[in-house]
């Protein structure tokens, strides 16, 4: 644990395992094999630094602290070698951002986006008219919940015309009104 | 109209928005996270009104936003 290079693999593994939700990194053991292989060290020292440091990421997602904050916290903590409290300066900063996402996400109990895709038609010719000259924009929405497994991946499709494309336009731009004012409140 | 529409593969009728800021949850009492909920009613093929529902952060609701500007901008050089 005396390595930043160790120690911060430890890390990197705990963002995986603990919130990026990697399914083949859920025993322990393979914290050992993985980060400790050449290192003379037991599974119960391992398993207890791994502990302490989620423990210390836990409290520190819980209270959101900024980057400043979490400095100093860091460093009152006499827990952590300096070398680990520079680690673990160095992870908040670069994961912060990321892992409050994550942690957002864990409770969207709606469903999320997960793909977009939509294609421009013209309209040319149809049974009963001889000639039209439509433009239709056809959008398919791939929807997905991670919470609620039987409402993953539902597929929405559906055509607009410009008049109903425009007047959707219209909803999203006021949307991004709204949320330019909130950003400037 | 309705017979250009003959073969539609589902028509959006309705387009409802929330915007809304999650506060705190299970994990941070500092959560302070905007989000947009969309909420669409399509006539499906089958004259069939369906409703769905989803929920987008700001970056994605940004991404979705552009695509739609996209399309228009399209459309309209058409």
């Amino acid at each position: 644990m005396d390595q930043p290079k160790l120690f911060s693999s430890l890390l990197g593994f705990l963002l995986k395992r603990e919130y990026e939700n990697d399914e083949s990194l859920s025993s322990l053991d393979s914290l050992k094999e993985m980060i400790f292989s050449e290192v003379d060290i037991s599974m119960e020292s391992i398993e207890s630094m791994y502990i302490k440091c989620l423990n210390f990421i836990k409290n520190s997602i819980a209270s959101d602290y900024n980057l400043s904050t979490f400095e100093s916290i860091v460093k009152e903590n006499k827990e952590f070698t300096d070398m680990q409290q520079e680690c673990l300066i160095k992870f908040w900063k670069l994961n912060k951002k990321k892992i409050h996402e994550i942690i957002y996400k864990k409770t969207r109990f709606n469903n999320s986006l997960s793909k977009m895709s939509w294609r421009i038609d013209l309209k040319t010719k149809t049974k009963d008219i001889e000639e039209i000259n439509e433009a239709v924009s056809i959008v398919e929405l791939k929807l997905s919940n991670s919470i609620n497994s039987s409402n993953s991946n539902k597929l929405i499709r559906f055509e607009m015309d410009r008049a109903q494309l425009e007047n959707t336009l219209q909803n999203i731009n006021n949307i991004q009104k709204h949320l330019q004012a909130t950003n400037t409140n | 109209m309705n017979k250009i529409n003959n073969f539609n593969l589902g028509k959006l009728i309705d387009f409802q928005w929330k915007l809304g800021v999650a506060v705190s949850n299970s994990y941070t009492k500092e959560l302070n996270t905007p989000f947009i909920s969309v909420f669409l009613k399509v006539l499906d093929s089958n004259n069939q009104i369906e409703s769905h529902s989803f929920e987008l952060t700001v970056p994605e609701f940004q991404n979705f936003a552009q695509q739609f500007k996209d399309m228009s901008s399209l459309m309209e050089s058409l």
